[in-house]
């Protein structure tokens, strides 16, 4: 008897096992491909993420140009055009947080994933990256979405200051820099553009105090390092968001990508002693932070 | 062959995928690039030397009032005010009074005195306030800055004007004389920045009433330093620094002259420094960067000897004290071979002395008196050109030339004026072969006037075992120069002010006009230059250990030997020009900061030296022991508190051993910020500094400092 129990046990995982070894990229197998319409500021752009979406999700989903099962809308001006065609749900991507709280309303059948990433998950490659770093500094507009500040890790001092007018910048950062051991800088448009990355790293290098973040051009431009958001991550973000919406019938609630790369600015690093920066650690921890 | 194409072609889509995700979204914004290879520096862990870093954290938490004293903080340094109120700081100690064999640097420019080989820690005309930080190479470093770089090169940053904070207005007052007070302003323009500041330190020195400063060793500096920045385009930046001091300090008797004279005024020190430099830093591309500086400075230290001489007969004071500027006892100690104790017994024999005896005895005078002048002035202009050049991502070059003209001039030391002119090329490349490997070559070479061609070579490799642990291993080679005063000293000490009937009257009464002290000295001209040659094994870690906080420690194995030294004095009175001093030093030391979290920093360091010589005055400041602790707890709310502890075991056979204590409190008001500051050095034994006169009257040192910015 036991033996038949466990003939039947095996096969129920036998069956099981082909099941879901047999579950596509994306979707059921037996459902139609979900249709999909991208749309961006130029159709090079759209074009370009379409392959993206399509080399990620696979025979699961369809791109069309009409008459589409949901709208992906990339960048704030593309977002705001397709809520005004008033067609299928739209899911915004790359929305500035703050325009997407303004367009995103109860009935509109839509959702957005914000600009940038989150303050968590530049502190904690902040932390990865220079452990020994105890006092923080946070610069942010006085409007930021960044209004509060996590909490303290243990053993660590994290300083928000609001930067009334990108004009006051240089005057907090001669104020503040020599108390901090580490400046982290969120995405923040209204304050840290390429006008101010000469003030802001140059300032911060004479005074020895490596800068995380805000993103990649930053990082470019001589940041330590930076979580960012490739187009794979914003790809791969819209389409855990579309199997959301087959899943519940509604778009999920608007948030960040949750998928992150790294920047790191070896040249930079290694003047800081961090050289060689070992990437993978960093990159797990971006994939383990929501 | 065909499995291995379809294999690759299922893959395909995942390996081009790459090459269209890697595109950014977002940050694709137009933001220059800032910092360039060419512009870093290159970290600790790779440079083939010993580095010390002190930072304002560290000079704040030091609580020292005075430039110099921060340096305890750099493992094996030795720093004492070793003459009265002159400190004496020097890397791997050997002689007291010695500030020649180190090289200090002031934003580059460096402040070793050429004519007189010597640091004046006195007269650098930047206050503690002033400095961003300073970086101290431990070991020889000619291949980087050339002579004199030689058991180490401490280089003074100065803060930029572009990060510094409003007007600055602080007072301090303590015992001893304490009594300090800087003005400092700061203002940021369109496309740049300045920032000036005027200081002015006195204090009463070491104890006043002890023999032999019964006139004490007072001090008075005075200073003003300022740098502007003009960023003429985003590639061009041109910095302008200027200023000056002016010092006074009371200086003790010269021990040469007190069997012969009193004094009847105290002697004085006045020093005057003045500065002037141009930076101009080019990027020319993000890899390659071009710097070219110049700059003059000034420098003029004169002594005054007031000074009514003995009669050698009688052993008061009396007209018979002019023998000793007389033409024909100078003329006896030349035929004595400039030995005076010769020349003084043979004297009383010599028909010419008694001659000239006999008309000072004539002369009606009461005594003999007037002034001499110990007096020096120096100036430099030096002009140099480096270009930074990342070859690749694995090669960084640094060249240069230099052209550098030292004059000196003293009428008392040189009879006159002396000048060098040196030329000098440099090449530093830093090569990583494989990632965690750093080799440095480095070499200069240079020509002078008076020591002609030299080069000095060096060569390391870092090695970074794992991330964050470093071993290094260097060897190095190094020269001092002779300045102009050991090359072409003529000592003739004219005397002025002389009083009745001596004054105008000189040819007669003394036999020569003008009369010279009869102790004169030549240098021969034939010095070589002083050379080291340093083997060092190191180790470097910069780690994080959880809950433990953050590390960094240096460790360092070396092997220095020195030869050719220039061992003995060269003063009026003894004048012993010979390369025949010898010394080695062996030994460890190690330095370690620990931030278990942000609250708190505990810095110690330890220096074990075993120092072998064959001239006993080469090992007077060559502490065996040596060690500093150092913690800082920042309170919260604006308090902090700081105690140092520093040991030198021994300084001349007396050991120094100090424990110093800072509560600070910062604090807003209105619209200012005020910092109040109250530090205590407590000295926990009795012995002297160095020399037996160097005692304190009181035994703690305390003041309060407050300093408001608005």
């Amino acid at each position: 008897m036991r033996c038949v129990w466990g003939i039947v046990l095996l096969l129920v995982g036998v069956v099981a096992g082909v099941a879901a070894a047999g579950t596509p990229a994306f979707g059921a197998a037996t459902e139609a491909p979900v249709r999909l319409t991208v749309r961006a500021a130029s159709p090079q752009a759209a074009g370009e993420f379409a392959g993206i979406l399509r080399a990620l999700g696979g025979d699961g989903l369809s791109l069309v140009e009409d008459d589409a099962d949901l709208v992906l809308a990339l960048g704030e001006q593309a977002f705001r055009d397709a809520l005004a065609a008033d067609g299928p749900p739209v899911l915004g991507l790359a929305v500035p947080r703050r325009a997407a709280d303004r367009l995103i309303t109860d009935g509109c059948r839509c959702s957005a994933i914000w600009q940038g990433v989150p303050l968590d998950t530049q502190l904690a490659v902040l932390r990865a990256l220079l452990p020994e770093a105890r006092r923080i500094g946070i610069l942010r507009a006085p409007h930021s979405v960044w209004r509060t500040v996590p909490p303290a890790p243990p053993g660590l001092t994290l300083e928000a200051v609001t930067v009334p007018e990108p004009g006051r910048l240089g005057a907090l950062l001669r104020r503040h820099l020599p108390d901090w051991d580490a400046l982290l800088l969120p995405e923040d448009d209204g304050l840290f553009d390429g006008g101010v990355a000469r003030l802001v790293l140059l300032t911060s290098y004479r005074q020895r105090v490596p800068v995380v973040g805000p993103d990649g051009a930053y990082v470019r431009a001589g940041s330590v390092a930076s979580a960012r958001v490739l187009l794979k991550d914003l790809a791969a973000a819209a389409l855990d968001a579309v199997r959301a919406h087959q899943r519940l019938g509604h778009w999920p609630a608007p948030g960040f990508a949750g998928h992150y790369s790294l920047a790191i600015n070896e040249h930079v690093a290694g003047a800081y002693d961090l050289d060689p920066v070992e990437r993978a650690p960093l990159e797990r921890l971006l994939e383990a932070t929501p | 062959m065909r499995g291995h194409n379809l294999l690759l072609l299922a893959f395909l889509p995942w390996l081009t995928l790459p090459v269209w995700a890697d595109a950014p979204f977002g940050d694709d914004s137009e933001v220059p690039r800032v910092l360039t290879p060419a512009r870093l520096d290159q970290p600790i862990s790779e440079v083939p030397a010993s580095v010390t870093v002190i930072d304002r954290e560290l000079i704040q938490a030091s609580g020292a009032r005075e430039l110099f004293e921060v340096l305890r903080l750099v493992p094996g340094m030795a720093v004492a005010k070793a003459d009265g109120n002159v400190p004496t700081v020097s890397y791997h100690g050997t002689q007291a009074r010695d500030t020649r064999r180190m090289l200090v640097l002031v934003d580059g420019r460096s402040v070793y005195q050429p004519g007189f080989a010597r640091v004046s820690w006195n007269d650098l005309a930047v206050s503690l306030e002033d400095v961003e930080r300073i970086e101290v190479t431990r070991g020889p470093a000619s291949a980087a800055y050339g002579a004199n770089a030689f058991t180490g090169v401490i280089n003074i940053i100065t803060r930029d004007p572009r990060d510094s904070i409003g007007q600055q207005v602080s007072v301090r007052a303590g015992n001893n004389g304490i009594r300090d007070a800087r003005l400092g302003a700061s203002h940021q323009f369109q496309n740049g920045a300045f920032r000036v500041s005027v200081s002015s330190q006195r204090d009463d020195g070491y104890d006043a009433g002890i023999t032999p400063l019964e006139s004490g060793d007072a001090k008075r500096v005075d200073r003003l330093n300022s740098r502007t920045v003009f960023e003429l385009s985003p590639r061009d930046t041109l910095t302008v620094h200027a200023g000056g001091s002016r010092s006074r300090l009371d200086r003790p008797p010269e021990s040469g002259l007190q069997a012969l004279a009193d004094y009847y005024d105290d002697t004085e020190q006045v020093g005057e420094r003045a500065f002037f430099g141009l930076d101009w830093q080019r990027q020319l591309s993000p890899r390659h960067q071009l710097k070219v500086s110049a700059y003059g400075q000034y420098t003029s230290e004169d002594n005054n000897l007031d000074l009514c001489f003995l009669d050698p007969l009688t052993g008061a004071q009396g007209p018979g004290g002019g023998l000793f500027f007389s033409q024909e006892l100078r003329d006896l100690y030349l035929a004595n071979n400039s030995d005076i104790g010769q020349t003084l017994a043979a004297a009383g024999a010599d028909p010419a002395i008694q001659n000239r005896y006999a008309t000072l005895q004539a002369s009606g005078a009461q005594a003999f008196c007037g002034r001499a002048w110990l007096d020096t002035q120096e100036t430099r202009y030096d002009l140099e050109i480096q270009d930074t050049l990342q070859v690749t991502d694995w090669a960084r070059l640094v060249t240069g030339a230099n052209l550098r003209h030292d004059r000196g001039e003293s009428q008392a030391f040189l009879s006159g004026t002396g000048e060098n002119v040196s030329r000098r090329l440099f090449a530093n490349l830093a090569l990583k072969p494989v990632a965690p490997v750093t080799i440095s070559l480095g070499g200069f070479w240079e020509h002078d006037d008076i020591n002609g061609e030299h080069f000095s070579p060096r060569a390391g490799i870092n090695w970074q075992v794992v991330r964050g642990h470093t071993l290094r291993a260097s060897y190095a080679r190094a020269l001092r120069t002779p300045d102009i005063y050991e090359d072409q000293a003529r000592i003739n000490l004219p005397i002025t002010d002389l009083n009745a009937p001596f004054a105008g009257n000189q040819q007669a009464l003394l036999g020569w006009d003008p009369a010279y002290f009869f102790v004169t000295q030549q240098s021969p001209g034939m010095l070589k230059p002083e050379r080291i040659r340093s083997r060092e094994l190191g180790y470097y870690g910069r780690f994080f250990a959880g809950a433990l906080g953050g590390f960094e420690l240096d460790i360092r194995y070396f092997r220095e030997e020195l030869w050719d030294l220039v061992s003995g004095a060269l003063n009026p009175f003894e004048f012993d020009p010979a390369n025949d001093g010898e010394v080695e030093h062996r030994g460890t030391e190690a330095q370690l900061s620990w931030r278990p979290n942000g609250q708190h920093l505990l810095r110690l360091t330890g220096a074990h030296v075993h120092t072998e010589t064959d001239n006993g005055t080469e090992q007077r400041f060559a502490a065996r022991d040596s060690a500093s602790a150092l913690w800082h707890w920042r309170l919260g709310g604006g308090w902090s508190w700081s105690t140092a502890y520093y040991l030198a075991r021994d300084y001349n056979d007396y050991p120094f051993e100090r424990l110093d204590a800072q509560l600070g409190f910062r604090h807003r008001l209105h619209q200012t910020e005020v910092e109040w500051r109250f530090v205590v050095q407590h000295p926990l034994n009795k012995e002297p500094v160095v020399f037996v006169e160097n005692k304190y009257q009181d035994d703690q040192r305390y003041w309060i400092g407050a300093t408001v910015t608005f």
